[in-house]
């Protein structure tokens, strides 16, 4: 399984990347929207990353706009979106799922945390083989 | 009589000392391990870094991240894995952890707001024009990290 | 630092003595983990040193704490998820299909902590019951006042609400307060609170439907375990439900009990109840069962 790790600090998608890579994902990075865009569209089906995490504010395409794109292409349908993000009012999260994310990840987070939304999108492995 | 509104005597600023204290505490309790972090030397405080983000729209104000340059390394060293920090990769801890608490203020905040992009810079937060609306302090492994909520002077 | 053999079995003893719960040799970590912060509260250098003040006669204002540190568990939302989607996909069904005039489900989350499982099943049983016109009636108790009063309040801070809840229902059944996030009225006007200790006689209860009792029995010497099954016994409905934790079991403690398969899960239930033996099979959790949907899209 392949990650697609969206987010502009480098610290941010080290940390986010790590975990994934401990829950037996393989991991793609993107700095901001329009590259993660790009990164997808290099990719051949097959190489498609199961899952996108998504940092919200990005300079040059933010992350709602990447996950509104995403949503439009039916080639990508199959993609997993969870934001990972700072925002953390209630509207925020009613406006990322009704653009097409799957789940929600507000900054600061634990590591169980991210463990707990893999479960929930039936990602996590070591839980689903239990 | 007249009423005078003023936040500040009022104590109904949307931002409270507690409320940041929780949010700075979550933030490097949770990113940060201050396990294996060695306390600071003598005379490592001299040198700072801050970090500010703003929070622009109903309410506007600055959000701020300053600790010494010394802890902000440590800080980088453990975020990015790497013994050797740059100087962006120090812009890019710093900037993150602002971004974290910065969007968790904004939350506190009358809405619609919206966040900023981090900035880091080297030396101590002046403040300029603004008012300085609360300020708590975290203490990772003995290194103080000061986190700050700014607003322009009623 | 670690804990000496004295300052455990010190604690081991207050703790059994106010709770029931037994601590076994082996459990030094969870006393030093547990009580850390209260020994730095108190201003001591350790726990040995904290585990000293409990000792001397102003210790005793401090015996509640430890009681509380010790008994409580951290606790996330859909915890292990199988007896959710036990409740949710099959036991709810299976309540309202029987005759019941008051068209009302009761269960009894024991032990509930801080909540968050008399708030999932609460959820729960706003996504699958109450929309069909049925009405359910959570009790929650537990040892602790201030896990009481916690509950009641239904405040969790942003770490606490990060743990296992899917986000389309934080929104839906959380609103943002401060820093952290409250369960609605909704949800907060379907369950009831109070302290209850599990190893002693019971106040008058309803009888339920459906009681989760899990993760305690753990903490318990088998006499007490026996006792609290019995006793459980004897407010569940003779047809109704008890859910245990992953490690817990009602066998060679009380033959009272069978257990039932429901999907790859165990619930118990009284002896006799089987004949009403629910259809197996379990649902989606609601929220998870929405994402899978528009995954699938």
């Amino acid at each position: 399984m392949r990650a697609l790790v969206v987010d502009d600090s480098r610290a941010m998608r080290m940390m986010i990347g790590r975990l994934l890579q401990q829950a037996g994902f393989e991991i793609l990075q993107a700095g901001d929207g329009q590259e993660a865009l790009d990164v997808l569209g290099g990719l051949e089906p097959h190489e498609l990353p199961t899952l996108c995490t998504v940092d919200w504010n990005m300079p040059v395409m933010d992350g709602l706009t990447f996950v509104q794109s995403t949503r439009q292409r039916p080639e990508w349908r199959n993609l997993t979106l969870m934001m990972v993000t700072t925002e953390s009012e209630g509207h925020q999260v009613v406006r990322a799922l009704a653009a097409g994310a799957h789940e929600y990840l507000i900054k600061p987070f634990t590591a169980e945390a991210m463990a707990d939304k893999l479960d929930i999108l039936g990602l996590d492995p070591s839980r689903s083989a239990a | 009589m007249t009423t005078i509104d003023d936040p500040w005597t009022t104590g109904e600023h949307p931002v409270s000392v507690e409320d940041l204290q929780t949010i700075a505490d979550e933030v490097w309790a949770t990113f940060l391990d201050a396990g294996d972090v060695p306390p600071p030397a003598d005379g490592s405080a001299d040198a700072a870094v801050h970090a500010t983000i703003a929070v622009l729209g109903s309410w506007t104000g600055q959000v701020v991240v300053e600790c010494s340059r010394d802890a902000a390394e440590r800080m980088a060293q453990q975020m990015l894995m790497v013994t050797e920090v740059s100087e962006a990769d120090l812009d890019d801890t710093v900037g993150e952890l602002v971004n974290v608490v910065g969007g968790n203020v904004k939350s506190l905040v009358p809405a619609p707001s919206s966040l900023g992009l981090p900035v880091t810079v080297t030396g101590r937060f002046t403040g300029g024009e603004e008012q300085e609306l609360c300020r708590v302090e975290v203490d990772w492994a003995g290194h103080p990290v000061s986190v700050s909520v700014w607003t322009q002077a009623a | 630092m670690t804990l000496s053999a004295e300052a455990f079995r010190f604690v081991a003893d207050l703790v059994r003595r106010e709770s029931a719960i037994v601590l076994e040799q082996g459990k030094e970590y969870l006393v030093d983990s547990r009580l850390r912060s209260l020994a730095q509260a108190a201003g001591d250098a350790d726990v040995n040193a904290y585990v000293d003040r409990l000792r001397r006669p102003e210790g005793a204002r401090e015996t509640a704490k430890v009681v509380e540190a010790m008994t409580t568990n951290e606790t996330s939302w859909f915890r292990d998820r199988e007896p959710f989607q036990a409740l949710s996909g099959t036991i709810f069904q299976e309540l309202m299909q029987r005759p019941n005039h008051s068209r009302t489900i009761r269960i009894w989350s024991a032990a509930c902590s801080s909540g968050q499982e008399a708030y999932t099943i609460a959820m729960l049983a706003a996504e699958h019951v109450v929309p069909l016109g049925w009405r359910v009636e959570i009790v929650a108790t537990d040892l602790a006042q201030s896990m009481v009063d916690r509950t009641r309040e239904g405040r969790y801070s942003q770490l606490e609400v990060g743990r296992g809840m899917p986000a389309p229902m934080l929104v839906k059944y959380f609103q943002r307060e401060g820093t952290g996030w409250r369960v609605n009225d909704q949800l907060r006007s379907m369950v009831r609170v109070q302290t209850l200790n599990l190893a002693a006689p019971y106040p008058p209860m309803p009888v339920f439907d459906v009681v989760f009792l899990r993760n305690v029995l753990i903490y318990f010497d088998a006499a007490t375990k026996k006792q609290v099954l019995g006793r459980v016994r004897q407010v569940l409905d003779p047809q109704g439900y008890l859910f245990l934790g992953g490690a817990e079991t009602t066998l060679g403690l009380d033959d009272s009990w069978d257990r039932t398969m429901i999907g790859r899960f165990t619930v118990n239930r009284p002896k006799g109840a089987g004949a009403a033996a629910p259809a197996t099979g379990t649902a989606p959790l609601a929220g998870l069962a929405g994402l899978g949907a528009r995954r699938a899209i």
